[in-house]
C-alpha cells in the first residue's frame, strides 16, 4: 500500500499476507555493510511480503576490518552470509572483486556477471545503493552502482550476450529498482516503512563484526566502564550493548525519517518503475483524458 | 682468398645445410621455410577412419570471417565425429568497402553462418565486437564469454590464432587469441565465475589446442614453429566451399567461386610446403594437448 506525501514522495507501507509471492528481489551491494545499514529494512519487508531474496556482494571487503587483508576477506565473507540469513535472503552470491583496485577493473566484466545473475534469477526487483551524497562513498560503491544500472538495462536485451540463451536463460526485464539514497538526495521519491523489520535490520548489522560496526556497543560499554562510567541504554551485557548501540546511533536517521512521516522507522529510496516509462505514463494519462466511446 | 671465402660462408651460413658431400650450400626458399617454421619433430596428422571422435566437441574461433586457417582441420575433425561450433568475434563493421556499415555487418553475418554450415558446424556464435577496435575492449569480458562457452558446450578442442605468434599485426587476432588462451586455462577451475554452476553449468577446460598463425610465408617473418601438419586433402572441397560461402568478403581479390577454387587447387607456397610432407593440401599448427 502506498500513499503520497505533500512533496510527491510516496510512502510504501507494510503489506499484509504475502502478496509478492513468486517475485524475485536481487539486492546488490559493494561492501558487506551497504545493505544492512541503508536498505536491509526494505529488503526484509519485501521478503516478508513474499519475495524470494538474493544478495549479491561485489567486493571482497579486503580493506574493511582491523585484520590483515586475508583476515578481512575471510571474516567479511562469513559475516555476509550470516547477515543475509538474518534478513531472510535465500542465497548469497559473492563476486570477490578486490576492494583496492575495483575502480581499475573493466566495468564490462562486472556487468556481464550481473546480467547473467539477473537473467538466471529472473529478478523482478533490483535494489542497490546510490552513492552520491553519502559520507562513506567509495570507488567500490560507484563502480557497483554504475554496473547495476547498465546490467539492469542489458539483461532485457536478447542480443546482449545471446549465448546465455543457449544455457536456458532468457533475456529478462527488471521492472522495479530501489536505489537507497541519502535524505538530501534530490531524486528521493520513496520512503519505505521498515517499522516491522527493525529488529531484523539490527540483527543483520550485528553480524558485521570484522569491520567493527557490529561490536561498537560492547566496545563503548567497556571503554566507559574503564572510565568509571556507563550508559543505561547499553545494558549489562555485550549483546544488549551492541544491539542498542545500533538502534540509538546507526538507526537514528531511519527513526527521524520515519517519525517525520508518521511512521516508527523508515528508509529512503529513489524508486524506478521501469514498466511505467515516461512515454507509457503520458500515453496512459492522455488516453484517460481523451478516449471516447466508439 | 681464405678470408673472402670465410665471409661468404658466414653470409649464407645461417641458411645453409650440410649435404651428403659435406659441403655447405644455401637452402632453397621452401627448404629454408621448412627449417625455420617447422619443429624438427613435426607430426603429420592424417585422416582417421570411422568416427573415433564421436562425443567430442570442438570450437573454431575466427576473429574475422576471412580467418580461414583452421577451416579444413575443423571440417576433418567434424568428419571424424566431433560436434563443431564456430565463433566469430568481430562484427566486420570496417569490412566491405562500398557498402554501409549496416549492410556490411548483416551480409557478412549471413555469409559466416553459411561458412559454418559448409564445414559441418552445428551452430555459429557471433560475438559482435567492433572490428580493429578489440584492443579497446576488456580482455576480461572477452575471456568471460569464452569461459562461459567452453563450459556450456563442454569444449574438448579449440582451433584458433596462436596467442604468441610473432609479428601478428592485427590486434583483433592477438587479443582474441590471448582471451581464449586465458579462458581455456580458467574455464576448468571452480572459483572463476562460480555463478555459472548455479545455472547447472560445470567447470570444463578444453585440453587440445590447434593454434594457427600467419604463414608459413616468407613475406611475413613469422617465427612460429609449427609442430603439426594436418592433412586436409579429404575435406578440401569443404574448405573451398567455406571460402565460397563468404560471398561478400573473404580471402584473395576475387569472390568468384572459380577463382577461389583455382587459388586452392593451383600451386603456391602452401601447396609446396604441403607436398614436402607428402600431402596435397595441409594446414599448419602449433599444437598442444593437456593442461
Amino acid at each position: 500500500m502506498v500513499s503520497e506525501t505533500t512533496n510527491n514522495v510516496v510512502i510504501e507501507r507494510k503489506l499484509s499476507g504475502k502478496p509478492n509471492r513468486g517475485k524475485v528481489l536481487a539486492a546488490v551491494c559493494a561492501n558487506i555493510t551497504d545493505i544492512p545499514i541503508y536498505s536491509s529494512g526494505a529488503c526484509a519487508k519485501l521478503i516478508n511480503e513474499g519475495y524470494e531474496g538474493y544478495l549479491i556482494r561485489v567486493s571482497n571487503d579486503e580493506l574493511h576490518g582491523d585484520g590483515s587483508i586475508f583476515q578481512n576477506i575471510h571474516g567479511n565473507e562469513t559475516e555476509t552470509m550470516k547477515s543475509a540469513k538474518a534478513l531472510g535472503f535465500d542465497e548469497t552470491f559473492n563476486l570477490y572483486y578486490q576492494s583496492s583496485n575495483i575502480h581499475g577493473r573493466p566495468l564490462a566484466d562486472l556487468v556481464v556477471r550481473l546480467v547473467f545473475i539477473f537473467r538466471m534469477l529472473k529478478a523482478d526487483t533490483v535494489m542497490t545503493l546510490m552513492p552520491s551524497g553519502f559520507d562513506d562513498t567509495s570507488p567500490e560503491k560507484e563502480t557497483t552502482f554504475n554496473a547495476v544500472k547498465q546490467a539492469v538495462i542489458l539483461a532485457g536485451n536478447k542480443n546482449y550476450y545471446a549465448e546465455h540463451l543457449d544455457a536456458g536463460l532468457m533475456a529478462h526485464f527488471v521492472s522495479k529498482l530501489y536505489f537507497a539514497v541519502n535524505l538530501n538526495e534530490p531524486s528521493l521519491n520513496r520512503i519505505v516503512d521498515i517499522s516491522s523489520a527493525v529488529e531484523q535490520k539490527i540483527d543483520s548489522i550485528l553480524e558485521c563484526t570484522t569491520q567493527g560496526i557490529g561490536k561498537k556497543g560492547a566496545r563503548l560499554r567497556r571503554k566507559l566502564a574503564s572510565e568509571g562510567k556507563q550508559l543505561p541504554i547499553l545494558g549489562k551485557d555485550d549483546r544488549t550493548a551492541n544491539r542498542e548501540y545500533i538502534r540509538q546511533f546507526i538507526l537514528d536517521t531511519d527513526k527521524q525519517t520515519g517519525q517525520k512521516n508518521g511512521l516508527e522507522y523508515a528508509e529512503t529510496f529513489c524508486y524506478v518503475d521501469r514498466e511505467k516509462s515516461g512515454e507509457a505514463q503520458k500515453l496512459e494519462a492522455y488516453i484517460e483524458k481523451h478516449a471516447i466511446e466508439i | 682468398m681464405k678470408r673472402q671465402k670465410s665471409v661468404r660462408e658466414t653470409m649464407v651460413g645461417s641458411a645453409s645445410v650440410d649435404n651428403t658431400a659435406g659441403t655447405s650450400a644455401p637452402l632453397d626458399d621452401a627448404s629454408f621455410e621448412l627449417r625455420r617454421n617447422f619443429h624438427e619433430n613435426v607430426v603429420v596428422e592424417r585422416d582417421v577412419p570411422g568416427q573415433p571422435h564421436k562425443g567430442k566437441v570442438l570450437v573454431l574461433v575466427m576473429a574475422h570471417a576471412d580467418d580461414h586457417s583452421g577451416t579444413g582441420t575443423a571440417a576433418k575433425l567434424i568428419q571424424e565425429g566431433y560436434t563443431g561450433y564456430l565463433v566469430r568475434v568481430a562484427n566486420e563493421d570496417k569490412s566491405l568497402v562500398g557498402h554501409s556499415v549496416g549492410e556490411a555487418v548483416e551480409l557478412i553475418a549471413e555469409d559466416t553462418d553459411n561458412l559454418g554450415k559448409a564445414i559441418g558446424c552445428k551452430k555459429t556464435y557471433h560475438l559482435g565486437y567492433s572490428k580493429h577496435d578489440m584492443e579497446d575492449i576488456s580482455i576480461q569480458e572477452l575471456r568471460a564469454r569464452f569461459i562461459f562457452l567452453f563450459r556450456l558446450l563442454k569444449v574438448d578442442t579449440v582451433i584458433t590464432f596462436d596467442p604468441w605468434s610473432h609479428y601478428e599485426e592485427n590486434p583483433d587476432h592477438y587479443w582474441t587469441a590471448r582471451a581464449i588462451e586465458a579462458a581455456r586455462w580458467h574455464s576448468g577451475m571452480s572459483k572463476d565465475y562460480p555463478e555459472h554452476f548455479r545455472a547447472g553449468i560445470k567447470p570444463h577446460g578444453p585440453k587440445e589446442r590447434y593454434y594457427f598463425s600467419r604463414g608459413p610465408n616468407l613475406n611475413h617473418y613469422n617465427f612460429t614453429q609449427f609442430n603439426r601438419v594436418v592433412d586436409i586433402g579429404s575435406v578440401i572441397e569443404k574448405k573451398i566451399n567455406a571460402d565460397i560461402a563468404n560471398k561478400h568478403w573473404g580471402l584473395g581479390s576475387s569472390r568468384d567461386p572459380e577463382d577461389i577454387r583455382k587459388r586452392y587447387m593451383g600451386g603456391g607456397r602452401r601447396r609446396d610446403i604441403a607436398r614436402r610432407f607428402g600431402l596435397e593440401h595441409a594446414e599448419f599448427f602449433n599444437y598442444m594437448n593437456g593442461s
